[in-house]
């Protein structure tokens, strides 16, 4: 095992996070034991997050005691591997849907730094009371206005930087994925410095990740 | 003009330089849900009030009457300052999901209970137009027409100066037809819709009851959750509790079986072998309800089976 970044590890081309509850699996994951250290497999296929790692991500900006404001985190697969990460931390997981909730609060009650919200992440002002304080955003939403609620969000918590997965199709299928992808990095340039955009085909088709600070 | 913002532990009343009063809360999980479920629905909390005098600052469109609406700025304090771990807003925040979780689930068998009542008013309107066109047509044409689609044909078919009938009268009768015809679909998409719903909450369930009896039952328990968490002493008298309300206060005789009566096995059955039908079913439903909200296992075949063995035994019976 290598240490790509903090918290995440490699061997050979699977990327790997260390089990916080060693034994349990999340999303039938694969579990290995590394001298005495039991490791999750991070699937790129099912996490947007694992795929913009292999895609060649330079700039981790997750540390032990990073807290995160998660939009979508729906049952919890990426978020149960940010979990093994943040260790120190905490990830504030919001999702409007309750089935995904379902999965995410039991997966919150053994995992003490998770921590459900069931709102609409268009309207922050219903979670600012719970949302203390989070200095990463983190957002993975299939919606028309995923800019904007990113934006409206990093603004009302007064985040510093933040990651979203850009879904071509869920913002204007009618234009080519690249034209919107160029359409957002560009509008993401004109409030934030981009870090770094990464299209994570051939793991999820059509989306992109953009990685950003103020 | 001083700011007003509630955390997750208090409420803060402070200006640019220092906090001037605040309100702690209880440090207790539920009381912190509580509070938080309060805000997510916008209301303003006993709290916040108490800062009423001073028209604060806010910046949450549910306090605007409280204060004025403006720049606030931001509040520097921590939970643990005040003795507030975080283990306590992890378990809030535990028990405000669950609630809403559940909240969101009682509200989606609720709307499944008013698409199973909507079935109901349809078949109704059905019959009383179909009846009222049977007759009606029926001075044109000798012998019942039984079947409703068949006579929906029939009356759009009436042709005027062969058949005595006039152009008004025609034209009435078949725009009769063409809504009968429109809640017979209406009627089937009805049915597709309930039972492809309910197959999805609770395939056991709609196995042993059918889909019609199976939507009525998780609508009057709130959920199939709450239904597989109801013994099945209850669950066979559900969709009964106005007659078992009456049997309490009037002392009129207690009900023997709810919505699961329209299941034919007991509505056919004779009247002394009901209330015995009616508990075996009851028992194989609570059990089909069970695997539906805990396990997921698909298990009715098995109950269907030793169900319909059983019953064949008690209509034996003497
Ligand atoms: C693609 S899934 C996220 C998958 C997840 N990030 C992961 O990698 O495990 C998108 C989620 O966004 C949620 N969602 C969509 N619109 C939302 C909104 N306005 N507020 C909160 N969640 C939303 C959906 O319910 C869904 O669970």
């Amino acid at each position: 095992m290598k240490k790509v970044f903090e918290g995440v590890y490699r061997d050979r081309n699977r990327i790997y996070t260390v089990n916080m509850v060693p034994g349990r699996k999340v999303y039938n994951e694969r579990l290995v034991r590394v001298q005495g250290v039991e490791y999750r497999s991070w699937n790129p296929y099912r996490s947007k997050m694992a795929a913009f790692i292999l895609k060649g991500m330079k700039h981790f900006p997750f540390t032990k005691e990073t807290r995160l404001l998660y939009l979508g985190v729906a049952s919890g697969t990426t978020a149960s591997h940010f979990s093994d990460i943040i260790t120190d931390g905490i990830i504030y997981g919001i999702d409007i849907a309750f089935k995904p909730m379902k999965n995410f609060v039991k997966l919150s009650q053994e995992r003490k730094n998770l921590f459900p919200i069931m709102a609409n992440a268009s309207k922050p002002e219903e979670y600012g009371a719970v949302v203390e304080e989070a200095n990463l955003l983190y957002q993975d939403i299939a919606q028309r206005n995923q800019v904007e609620i990113f934006t409206r969000n990093m603004e009302r918590f007064d985040i510093g930087e933040g990651i979203i997965m850009v879904k071509a199709r869920s913002i204007d299928i009618s234009k080519k994925p690249e034209r919107v992808f160029r359409e957002v990095v560009k509008n993401m340039e004109s409030e934030y410095e981009v870090v770094e955009a990464i299209k994570l085909a051939p793991y999820a088709r059509d989306h992109m990740a953009i990685h950003v600070r103020t | 003009m001083p700011y007003l913002k509630t955390t997750w532990f208090g409420t803060f009343l402070y200006d640019d330089e220092k906090i001037i009063d605040k309100r702690l809360f209880p440090k207790e999980a539920e009381k912190i849900a509580e509070r938080l479920h309060k805000i997510q629905k916008g209301e303003v909390l006993e709290e916040e009030k108490e800062f009423a005098d001073y028209r604060p600052v806010v910046d949450e469109t549910r306090l605007k009457n409280l204060g004025r609406m403006g720049i606030v700025k931001k509040l520097e304090v921590k939970g643990e300052d005040y003795g507030y771990d975080v283990s306590l807003l992890h378990e809030a925040t535990l028990l405000l999901s669950r609630k809403k979780i559940g909240e969101q689930q009682a509200d989606r068998s609720k709307r499944l209970g008013e698409a199973v009542e909507a079935l109901d008013d349809v078949i109704k309107i059905i019959n009383i137009l179909l009846e009222r066109l049977r007759g009606w047509y029926g001075y044109f044409s000798f012998g019942e027409v039984e079947d409703g689609k068949e006579l929906i044909e029939k009356i759009k078919h009436l042709r005027i100066g062969t058949e005595r009938v006039d152009e008004m009268e025609q034209e009435n009768m078949a725009n009769m037809a063409e809504i009968l015809a429109s809640l017979y679909s209406c009627r089937e998409k009805l049915e597709d819709y309930v039972e492809e719903v309910v197959k999805k909450i609770a395939p056991n369930v709609a196995a042993i009851t059918g889909p019609n009896i199976a939507a009525r039952l998780i609508s009057h328990a709130g959920g199939i959750e709450k239904l597989a968490m109801y013994p099945s002493g209850t669950i066979q008298l559900l969709g009964a509790e106005k007659a078992l309300f009456r049997h309490i206060k009037e002392g009129t005789p207690p009900p023997k079986h709810g919505v699961i009566f329209q299941h034919e096995m007991i509505n056919k059955a004779p009247r002394n072998k009901r209330g015995k039908i009616a508990r075996l079913m009851a028992t194989k439903i609570s059990t089909a309800a069970k695997a539906d909200a805990f396990t997921g296992n698909f298990i009715a075949d098995d109950l269907k089976r030793e169900m319909e063995k059983r019953y064949r035994e008690i209509m034996e019976e003497g």
